[in-house]
């Protein structure tokens, strides 16, 4: 394998990687730490690709304007929820879900009656960098800066912040948070908002490669979950590791093919074959493969895992 | 005549059918009370629906003059009254330091709460274990964690149920200073089951027998009590129950 081949895989595995994180961190707060399963996640990340078209094609504002505006929106709308609907229902997950499932049609419902049921582009004038014989979109390069970006905010955040110590009070223990004079309720409506805008700004980042659609949140929230319930409970940690291995097993696994399997059938040059490996087709298999084998071997996530070794 | 920081007026908890409290109780400023009963007397729940975690059925509360009935938790520790709960509620992974700087923090703010946190390290007897993380801690470190936290905010009325639970003789005598230091500018309810600890304490007792107060009085008062000594005094330490 030459050099700027090499090169390139790197780059691929970064953005997997990048992509998972984008996806999982907002999840990860709303389902990880607060262990609320929010079937409504995917159309935060929507919401959030939806305000910076918005942004863009109808108030003619800059992109990075629409992307810095979504998180605000996504969070805003997360907190309704939250106040709405997620707070009657906190010690009763199964009602928590039918009704984040509820939230989630009524969402793509609404946008799709507000936008129409067809896929619009972003534009933005990012080109392409050289690697060697290879050409590599210079956006991504940006979504991995955001993503390392927003990972170190968030561990700012809970480790140094008076907010944070009462948001990890508060998930830790609500009884004796709320014994202390912390206003719990308040706690939890904030640190739902805060993974909701999270969500919210990986749409927003996300919008300008991929088709902005009602139904998009539907294709990413099997990922984003998979990477938090094989993260662990440790939000952070937990997060990175496990979309490390995953995008760094989904990137491979896009780039290179494994093996072929001949099929009966005539083509030109025969004999006919189906490359195993070699598409993002196989790269999400396989990803959910591996984390169906991580899931085996390690059944407290990976951060559970170590967290237990300690 | 002193004033009357707590007064508990016909407060009524059902779980279902069952009637879990059902009590009148009225606790001066500065008092010393110890409540005492029988497992299952309701002295838990009672202290939970004092502090705001467990709304009561029925009956009011009334804390400082003010009618405090099914408030929130965290508007009744505002308004000083703080809980030390039966069950060890610590924040594991924080540091000792942390923990009490958290409890401090809604009353006084960032930097005086820290500076207060570092008081109260030293008034519980936890300065040298200070940055460790408080999953660290014996339980009867825990214990006196848990009392720092529930005081360091200066409450006007501290509730402690079973501070004592798990600890060595030693210790015990070291939580009874510890009280009667905090008593000196708070008023304190104790739940306890150790006589002996009631004795030291020598306050006022209140006996909690199947939910309701079933005898008040100094402990002599108590100990001649023929009533109390039947459902739980008699034999030893054993409890005698009446069903």
């Amino acid at each position: 394998m030459s050099l700027d081949t090499a090169a390139i895989v790197v780059l691929e595995i970064l953005n997997s990687i990048t992509i998972l994180v984008l996806l999982a961190l907002g999840l990860a707060l709303i389902f990880g730490m607060m262990r609320i399963v929010n079937l409504a996640q995917g159309e935060f990340f929507t919401a959030g690709a939806f305000t910076v078209l918005t942004a863009v094609r109808f108030a003619h504002l800059p992109l990075w304007v629409g992307m810095l505006l979504a998180p605000l929106v996504v969070a805003g709308i997360g907190i309704a929820i939250e106040r709405l609907i997620i707070r009657r229902l906190y010690g009763r997950p199964l009602d928590v879900m039918l009704a984040t499932w509820g939230v989630s049609l009524l969402l793509i419902g609404l946008i799709t009656v507000i936008f129409g049921a067809v896929t619009q582009g972003i534009p933005f004038a990012l080109g392409n960098f050289q690697v060697g014989r290879y050409s590599y979109p210079e956006y991504r390069i940006v979504m991995t800066t955001v993503a390392a970006g927003l990972m170190l905010g968030v561990y700012v955040l809970f480790r140094y912040t008076a907010f944070g110590r009462r948001a990890r009070a508060t998930i830790a223990n609500p009884e004796m948070a709320s014994a202390a004079g912390i206003n719990t309720p308040r706690m939890f409506m904030l640190t739902f908002g805060l993974g909701a805008g999270l969500a919210g700004a990986a749409g927003a980042i996300m919008a300008p490669i991929v088709g902005v659609v009602p139904t998009m949140g539907v294709l990413y929230i099997a990922r984003a979950f998979i990477t938090v319930v094989v993260g662990g409970p440790v939000v952070l940690v937990g997060t990175l590791s496990s979309a490390s291995a995953l995008g760094f097993i989904e990137a491979l696994i896009s780039r290179f093919s494994l093996f072929q399997i001949e099929t009966a059938g005539h083509c030109a040059p025969p004999p006919c074959a189906i490359n195993i490996g070699g598409s993002a087709f196989f790269g999400q298999i396989a990803l959910l493969i591996f984390a169906i084998l991580l899931l085996r071997l390690l059944p407290q996530g990976i951060s559970g895992f170590w967290r237990q070794r300690r | 005549m002193p004033e009357r920081i707590l007064e508990v007026a016909s407060l009524t908890k059902h779980f279902g059918g069952l009637r879990a409290v059902h009590l009148d109780l009225t606790v001066d400023a500065r008092e010393l009370r110890c409540l005492i009963g029988p497992n299952g007397a309701g002295k838990s729940t009672f202290f939970r629906m004092l502090s705001g975690a467990m709304r009561p059925s029925s009956g009011t509360v009334r804390f400082q003059g003010r009618d405090i009935t099914g408030w929130d938790a965290f508007r009744i520790a505002r308004l000083g009254m703080s809980i030390k709960f039966q069950v060890a509620s610590v924040l594991e992974e924080l540091s000792v330091r942390d923990n009490l700087h958290l409890a401090a923090e809604f009353r006084f703010g960032n930097r005086e709460g820290r500076r207060r946190a570092a008081e109260m390290l030293e008034v519980v007897g936890l300065a040298e274990r200070a940055e460790h993380p408080a999953t660290w801690l014996s339980h009867g470190e825990k214990q006196w964690l848990e009392i720092g936290m529930a005081s360091v905010g200066e409450p006007a009325l501290i509730l402690l149920d079973e501070p004592t639970a798990g600890m060595t003789a030693e210790e015990m005598k070291k939580t009874v200073r510890l009280l009667k230091r905090l008593n000196e500018v708070a008023t304190v309810i104790v739940v306890e089951h150790d006589m002996n600890f009631i004795r030291m304490i020598a306050g006022r007792v209140t006996v909690m027998h199947q939910g309701e107060v079933f005898a008040e009085g100094s402990m002599e008062d108590i100990e001649r009590n023929e009533g109390v000594r039947a459902i739980y005094l008699g034999k030893g330490s054993q409890y005698v129950v009446r069903r």
